[in-house]
């Protein structure tokens, strides 16, 4: 006996698969957000002012640790040469001696660069545990940065 | 017209003979376009500043208002 007609029950296709991708992409969508939420407190938590060039200098100075404040930029050919240079050199004076590492295209620092004057780069500030600073611009010998590093390190 | 002359400079050497304030400098009949107290000349790079912070170069503006100053510009 065949089934009257509002009585037979469709046989729609289902929604569950649409819903479930929807719910999918929802999902994701709120993660990225999430995560992408973190990283810019990361980043921002990194870029404190205690951590900037400018303070450290002056945490240095202060304590009256000499103190070498490079100022460079990463893509200048005389920068290059002597970033290699302090990276062979420094270390040897690294607990005697602070080093302020300074982009000098990196607008955090943009106050710093004021406050010293800076037109050229390389330059490299020497400052003794007084505070006296011995300015050098261009590249320097690896044995002569030795040589100012030993001396401000020595207290000379 | 303009007779252009791009000058390399090789050491401290020549740097110091010919007072140069660092990469890029221009000068205009011999005269610093950005003049700059120097007690030494070396190879170095010169930074400027600009309306966006700190350059490696002056920009176009700055350039043609230093050259208009000096009534160089063809216009």
């Amino acid at each position: 006996m065949p089934i009257p007609k509002s009585k037979r029950r469709r046989h729609e296709p289902s929604r569950l698969p649409q819903f479930l991708i929807i719910g999918g992409v929802i999902l994701l969508a709120v993660m990225i957000l999430v995560l992408k939420q973190d990283r810019t407190s990361d980043a921002s938590s990194l870029s404190t002012s205690a951590d900037m060039p400018e303070a450290q200098l002056d945490r240095a100075l202060q304590s009256r640790q000499p103190t070498l404040a490079f100022f460079h930029s990463n893509n200048c050919q005389q920068c290059i040469v002597m970033m290699e240079t302090v990276a062979q050199v420094y270390p040897e004076f690294a607990a005697s001696v602070a080093l302020v590492d300074v982009n000098v295209y990196d607008e955090n620092n943009a106050a710093l660069l004021k406050r010293v004057g800076l037109q050229y780069i390389p330059m490299l500030i020497f400052y003794d545990h007084t505070g006296k600073e011995q300015v050098s611009v261009g590249v320097m010998e690896a044995e002569q940065l030795r040589q100012t590093l030993a001396a401000l390190a020595g207290g000379d | 017209m303009f007779d252009f002359l791009l000058v390399r400079v090789e050491d401290n050497a020549e740097a110091a003979r010919l007072r140069f304030l660092g990469s890029p400098s221009f000068h205009v009949n011999g005269a610093e376009l950005w003049p700059e107290q120097c007690e030494t000349y070396a190879l170095s790079c010169r930074v400027y500043p600009t309306s966006q912070g700190m350059k490696g170069a002056p920009t176009v503006e700055m350039l043609q208002e230093k050259l208009r100053a000096l009534n160089l510009t063809s216009d």
